[in-house]
């Protein structure tokens, strides 16, 4: 990224004129009425505390007499707006923090008034744009740069003296908030500070309410708390944007997106245009929601368009994005545009949160977090009463639960082995192989889960009324599959509602068409697409929007749809019997607890190796919690309710060999060892040699992870790939460009890998998040920390490795750089460090293309 | 600046330097001349931002989209 190139010479010229540069024109934060100035430091079992408030000196106490201070110093409930904390030391927050859980319910209003308002600044400051905790160091580094290392940006002293702030006491930062908070507040920032003000009068209440405000999160609490910080950092990150300045240096890290319109479609009513962009580093693709302008960077005018990226191609070495659905203000062919992406909407995001909240308060047994008592044969009977009500088939304790409707029909699960017992290999090598010996014969809905007995355990699982079940699988073991067998078993011979909830809407497209492949009647089951979109193929399946989201008047049905859609959605209307989550592991625990609104069990079926939810919100109040809401929902569930949770692993891969099952199992799956039936598939060279199954190719890197050098070897070694013979079970052929992808970490890498392979518009270049889900025969992958001189936190994420390795069924090449392992051997020790240096010998020891 | 500010800056700039074939002596001549590389480019576009920061700034009333109108 070149934002390097560009901070630099803001340092040097900072450096050359002796004063800081500006970053953002608008400053982060308001000045408040009343502000504290206070350092904090933990002292033994106590905590010094040394507080100023404007225009007095500075005064110290420690422990319950320094909230007694805070207090005289207006930390309180008194005025009509939140007091604002200023400091510079960054233990402060968390030091009041500590101090105030321990006077939390003392007997002195003063005291307990001081102590809430300290803990509600330790939740505020988890809230990027918030007005009412300033970190002063962190604020000016936001605001200017200096002509220092920026490594000494972190050291108050230095702001000091470049800001000219002699007083280095309490009193003093004052001063330097005036210094660095002139001028308007950034553009969308009053709505965190609506929260702040509405977060303060429910803290107040919950005072005078008698409510004790230090007790640990529920997990409707949590849930919320985390929602309110994912949803202030969306708006700090798109208020940044509307900074002028920010804006210029944002063409550098590919936030900003500048071009010239190539052709302009007007239809009746939405257009369409074809943007050229200056720069193949644009962060935006194919599905995101932009808003444009014609004309400069500079301002941001009232005429402003928003669309939708259709495509982003790369054709004559220049990335071309097709914009989709421009309603007012389309540019015009020929004009200059800068694109950003959409900022969120202040207003959506309140009434998400009320949805939220809505769901949280049905109160199910996930949103309280009361375990439901293991009662199997309790749910039975309780179903077994339901069924007869609705005049259906009787299950007996005695016997394997019946899924027909008809007495008379033989069809069983067979009785599902103990947990923990060795799982007997199937019959056949494929999934869908023959009936098993004993299984029942095929002919409804998801009878083929039968044939395997971990699959049919799954289904035992979820019938005998398991409140929750999860499904760790490996890469490659049918989970897609599954969910769909799974559902539409349950749907047509159980009679249930079921509703799927994916991840992604390409995710729900795909579990759809899996879907219209399984069901006889495609009537019985729906996706739930956006309105006003076009409706995708899902090879039958209705698609519905609006008010046609309903479930089928009698009997048992299925509704298909994001989890993002399912959080929108009414329990009233669209509670379901069973709702399965499909790639759950990158759901968070906090969504899961919002979806159990909507049924009393949960499936959730998916692959723990993989790259964790994203949470844009800072989480680190539930660092050390074992269900925090940020956390894997599969994992948290399992923290948090075991005795409530049927498990059952899947063991097999069917899509990666031998190779490479042996390199990523222990790596990524320690606690899911499994094995590989993949079918014999290989690639053979030119001369008709096979190639090995794993395989790496060291480049010698000089300019970081964009390296020129280190994206030619990834197109060069795809290139050599699309000369060789692909040998699978139904003969050889050449190897296709659909056969093809180049896997990366960074987004920047794939623009510029895709526009190397622009004449191959079929491989398939993409980063570890956008290919979870996917395979190919043949994989190039370049190492995430190619091109780094330091071990990144994110280029050591494991999941973003174990996607990146296991996309692969025929081959996968590894594109090293030659320093990586002496960056890896200098970094300090931690467990992702371990990891990082285990798969880095791992792949070394491949052979050399 | 003290004396090891200023080293620390310029090992800074080396270590970002590297690999572009620029010296950071030669830093401020790329900035002045008309070279069209990504790093004389981005080099550019940074000193500008910091010698001519936008001048005047409408106080920016929020919007339902939450942007300046």
């Amino acid at each position: 990224m070149s934002v390097e190139w560009f901070d630099l010479a803001q340092r040097l010229y900072a450096a050359r004129s002796g004063v800081p540069v500006q970053r953002l024109a608008y400053t982060p934060f308001r000045p408040a009425a009343v502000a504290l100035a206070v350092r904090a430091v933990p002292r033994g079992v106590a905590t010094t505390v040394t507080v100023s408030a404007a225009g007095t000196g500075e005064r110290a106490g420690s422990g319950r007499a320094a909230l007694l201070l805070l207090a005289e110093s207006g930390c309180g409930f008194g005025g009509p707006d939140p007091p604002m904390l200023l400091t510079d030391t960054p233990g402060t927050v968390a030091a009041l923090a500590v101090l105030a859980r321990r006077h939390a319910t003392d007997a002195d209003p003063r005291v307990g008034a001081a102590a809430a308002v300290c803990g509600w600044w330790a939740e505020r400051a988890a809230h990027p744009g918030t007005s009412v905790v300033v970190d002063l160091v962190a604020a000016s580094r936001a605001r200017y740069v200096l002509g220092t290392d920026p490594g000494t940006e972190h050291r108050a002293g230095v702001w000091r003296r470049w800001l000219g702030v002699t007083d280095d006491s309490c009193t003093g930062l004052h001063e330097w908030a005036a210094k660095i908070g002139h001028g308007p507040l950034l553009p969308m920032l009053a709505s965190v500070h609506d929260d702040d003000r509405y977060s303060f009068g429910r803290r107040r209440d919950a005072l005078l309410a008698g409510y004790d405000w230090s007790r640990p999160d529920t997990p409707a609490v949590a849930a919320l708390g985390l929602r309110s910080r994912c949803e202030s950092a969306e708006l700090w990150e798109a208020a940044l944007l509307h900074d002028p300045l920010w804006r210029h240096r944002a063409v550098h890290t590919g936030h900003v997106t500048l071009g010239t319109v190539a052709t302009s479609t007007a239809p009746a009513r939405r257009r369409g245009a074809a943007v050229v962009c200056d720069r193949l580093d644009s962060r935006l693709r194919a599905g995101a929601q932009v808003c444009g302008w014609a004309g400069s960077l500079d301002t941001v005018p009232y005429d402003r368009f928003h669309a939708e990226v259709r495509a982003a191609d790369v054709a004559a070495g220049r990335l071309v994005l097709e914009l989709s659905g421009i309603g007012a203000h389309a540019p015009a062919a020929g004009a200059a545009v800068c694109l950003i992406p959409q900022p969120p909407s202040p207003h959506t995001l309140r009434a998400t949160r009320q949805r939220y909240r809505a769901l949280y308060g049905q109160r199910s047994w996930l949103s309280t977090g009361h375990t439901p008592a293991p009662r199997r044969a309790a749910r039975r009977a309780a179903r077994r009463a339901d069924r007869r009500r609705r005049g259906l088939t009787q299950l007996t304790p005695e016997a394997p639960p019946q899924l027909s409707r008809k007495a008379s029909d033989p069809m069983r699960i067979r009785t599902p082995a103990r947990p923990g017992a060795p799982t007997p290999r199937p019959a056949s090598p494929a999934p869908a192989a023959a009936p098993a010996p004993g299984a029942v014969g095929a002919g409804w809905p998801g009878s083929e889960l039968l044939r395997d007995p971990v699959l049919a355990r799954t289904l035992f699982s979820v019938w005998s009324g398991d409140p929750a079940v999860v499904v760790p699988s490996p890469p490659g073991a049918g989970k897609t599959r599954l969910v769909g067998l799974l559902a539409a078993a349950l749907a047509h011979r159980a009679d249930l509602r079921v509703s799927i909830s994916a991840q992604t809407r390409a995710q729900a497209v795909e579990l759809a068409r899996r879907l219209s492949a399984v069901l006889p009647d495609h009537g019985r089951a729906a996706l739930i697409w956006k309105n006003n979109t076009p409706a995708p193929d899902t090879g039958g399946i209705p698609v519905v929007s609006g008010a046609a989201v309903r479930w089928p008047r009698s009997g048992g049905g299925i509704l298909i749809a994001t989890t993002a859609r399912w959080l929108y959605a009414d329990p009233a209307t669209l509670a379901a019997d069973v709702i399965v989550v499909d790639e759950a592991w990158q759901m968070t625990y906090a969504d899961l607890g919002a979806l159990g609104a909507l049924a009393p069990q949960i499936v959730c079926v998916g692959d723990p190796g993989q790259i964790d939810p994203v949470v844009t919100g800072d989480a680190s109040r539930w660092a050390a919690s074992t269900t925090g809401p940020h956390l894997p929902a599969p994992v948290a569930l399992l923290a948090a309710h075991r005795s409530a949770v049927g498990v059952v692993r899947l063991r097999h891969t069917w899509r990666l060999g031998a190779a490479s099952t042996a390199l990523v199992a222990p790596l990524f799956y320690p606690d899911l060892p499994f094995t590989s039936r993949r079918p014999p598939e290989h690639l053979s060279d030119r001369s008709g040699a096979v190639v090995p199954e794993l395989a790496h190719r060291a480049v010698t890197v000089t300019a970081g992870h964009t390296d020129p050098a280190l994206l030619g070897a990834c197109a060069e070694r795809a290139r050599e790939l699309l000369t060789a013979t692909l040998t699978t079970g139904r003969g050889a052929l050449p190897v296709a460009a659909a056969d093809l992808a180049v896997v990366v970490a960074h987004v920047t890498q794939a623009a510029a890998i895709r526009a190397l392979l622009a004449d191959q518009p079929d491989v398939l270049v993409g980063t570890a998040n956008t290919l979870q889900g996917l395979e190919r025969a043949a994989v190039v992958v370049l190492h995430p920390l190619a091109g780094y001189r330091t071990a990144e936190s994110f280029a050591l994420d494991a999941g973003r490795a174990c996607v990146m390795l296991s996309r692969h069924r025929a081959h996968a090449t590894v594109v090293t750089d030659t320093a990586t392992p002496a960056v890896l051997t200098a970094a300090e020790d931690g467990p992702r460090l371990s990891a990082g240096k285990r798969l880095m010998d791992a792949v070394l020891t491949t052979a050399t293309v | 600046m003290d004396g090891n500010e200023i080293r620390q800056l310029r090992g800074y700039a080396e270590r970002v330097l590297t690999g572009t074939g620029i010296g950071l002596d030669d830093a401020e001549a790329v900035i002045a001349g008309g070279d069209t590389s990504a790093v004389a480019v981005a080099l550019r576009a940074g000193w500008r931002c910091a010698a001519d920061p936008v001048p005047a700034l409408p106080a920016a009333p929020e919007s339902e989209q939450g942007g300046a109108r």
